[in-house]
């Protein structure tokens, strides 16, 4: 195993046990990703990606395999609040502010004795965060009264501000229209920079992981796994917005018969 | 543009209220019904002004049981749904115990707790206890349970221990749930209260009722009714302000 892995995971499948029977949803998949690499795991609806999340969260074992997350137990790094998620559907309290949102993970778990006695960095690390995503001016509003991608950055935040090494994105951008989803997707390349986080993103569109991603993995089949990864490092990814339109639609097909091959 | 909205909510309960009394006073009159059976309105408004101090101090009383009781029976019914909601083999247990109290009628029960606990201020207590438990049992139950999932899933991914989960997650979004329950409860520990004084007391409006009753006294009788429906009418609209002030940012509080 490569010390400097973020996740890693070996020889993992994943198996339900369903009321109409037994139910094979990932099969054997071997995956690492490094410090501060942005991976999307592209694949189609109910496909088990979020199953795979919930597993690398430590809230639910595989079936078989090893997962790693920082070298230990995936519930080692949940404890230790190293794992930041955003989801697709709002998960926010609707009886907090924005301020109180983002404050939230500061006051319980681990966070809770770190920062107990220091009121003013947690102050300080909640202002910062808020201004990250470009909510100032809207802390002492509810989440009913923001818009659909004003919640996703609230739910960015919050998963943020406790200074996780590890962020999972799981389809958190889909339910958003196209500025704001662009806006989601300038955040985390400027977050990810800015913080040095390891970013794992589910997603089902292929031109938002084209958009993101350092490295893209695709997730296929019925039970699931990984049925090919194309580096985008090595394709021009450092001059994204110049690459020629051929090149994009080359990708782009090769993703999706990728995606379409074991369907 | 407030206080125009609020008096056009109370209008039309107004003019139907109105509208009955008017008939009702026509009717007695008409027919020449005699006051043992059924009073003018007018008279039940008179007794009620000039026996006020009487009516007060008995509802007073009343109300006292009817919240103790509430507050009890609402308590333990909290505390028990927060562990079965917890420990399934805890809710397994429970639960046909609860129906089986639920189901007996509280009228059977209420003399036995006449016998058990006296005259006093208890057995009316323990009365409304009964009859308030099973709504907020099941509520308390089913609304700790009701929690947002993605919520959950996140909560869980930050390693939050289950005693903030259920401060911080459950309990708020059981709120809705817990003040349905309270909504049948409220009316309910009224009821079980005037039920308790049948049996064991000599004061409160329910041995009021039973005194006027056998003095075929029915402006008292009346004047008694209207004190325990006024009272009850407070308490939902006080239930209601603290539903609006607790749950503003549930969509059932909202008018789109």
């Amino acid at each position: 195993m490569k010390t400097d892995c973020s996740i890693y995971m070996e020889d993992i499948s994943l198996s339900y046990s369903t009321t109409s029977g037994f139910l094979h949803v990932i099969d054997r998949v071997d995956l690492s990703i490094q410090n501060k690499e942005l991976v999307c795991l592209v694949g189609r609806s109910g496909c088990g990606k979020t199953s795979l999340l919930t597993m690398l969260s430590g809230l639910l074992e595989p079936t078989r395999g090893i997962v790693k997350i920082m070298g230990n137990h995936p519930s080692c790094a949940r404890n230790e609040m190293k794992i930041g998620y955003v989801t697709q559907e709002d998960s926010l309290l609707p009886w907090r502010t924005v301020r109180q949102n983002v404050e939230l993970p500061l006051t319980v778990g681990m966070s809770k004795r770190v920062y107990a006695g220091n009121i003013s960095l947690k102050d300080c690390l909640v202002e910062e965060m808020i201004s990250s995503v470009r909510l100032e001016g809207f802390e002492e509003y509810y989440p009913y009264q923001l818009s659909g991608g004003m919640k996703q950055r609230l739910a960015l935040a919050r998963s943020l501000v406790y200074k996780p090494e590890i962020l999972f994105l799981d389809e958190s951008f889909a339910n958003l229209d196209e500025v704001s989803r662009r806006t989601m997707q300038s955040l985390i390349l400027d977050l990810r920079d800015r913080l040095g986080i390891t970013i794992l993103m589910v997603t089902h569109d292929i031109s938002e992981a084209m958009t993101l991603a350092d490295r893209v993995v695709i997730f296929s089949g019925m039970p699931s796994s990984v049925v090919g990864e194309l580096d985008l490092t090595k394709v021009d990814m450092d001059s994204r917005k110049i690459r020629n339109l051929q090149e994009e639609d080359e990708i782009f097909d090769q993703i999706l018969s990728l995606m379409e091959s074991r369907s | 543009m407030k206080v125009v909205g609020s008096y056009k909510v109370f209008i039309p309960p107004l003019i139907l209220i109105g509208l009955l009394l008017l008939g009702w006073e026509s009717a007695v009159r008409i027919w020449e019904i005699p006051s043992y059976i059924m009073p003018t309105p007018s008279g039940v408004v008179a007794i009620c002004i000039s026996e006020s101090a009487l009516l007060f101090s008995q509802n007073l009383y009343t109300l006292t049981e009817a919240l103790l009781g509430l507050i009890l029976g609402s308590s333990v019914a909290f505390g028990v749904g927060v562990i079965a909601s917890r420990y399934m083999f805890v809710e397994r247990a429970v639960m046909p115990v609860a129906i089986l109290v639920k189901v007996t009628p509280i009228l059977a029960i209420a003399p036995l707790f006449a016998i058990w606990f006296g005259f006093g201020l208890l057995p009316k207590v323990f009365i409304v206890s009964v009859v308030t438990f099973f709504p907020v049992l099941i509520n308390t139950i089913l609304g700790l349970r009701s929690v947002d999932a993605p919520s959950m899933l996140v909560f869980r991914t930050m390693g939050v221990s289950e005693f903030e989960i259920l401060i911080h997650l459950r309990i708020p979004y059981s709120l809705p749930y817990l003040f349905s329950a309270l909504k049948i409860s409220l009316p309910l520990s009224i009821i079980g209260a005037v039920v308790g004084e049948w049996f064991s007391s000599d004061k409160g409006l329910g041995s009021l009722i039973m005194v006027a009753h056998g003095n075929l006294d029915t402006h008292m009788l009346f004047g008694a009714i209207f004190y325990l429906a006024f009272t009850g009418i407070l308490l939902m609209a006080g239930l209601s302000l603290l539903e609006k002030k607790f749950m503003f940012w549930h969509s059932s509080t909202k008018t789109y």
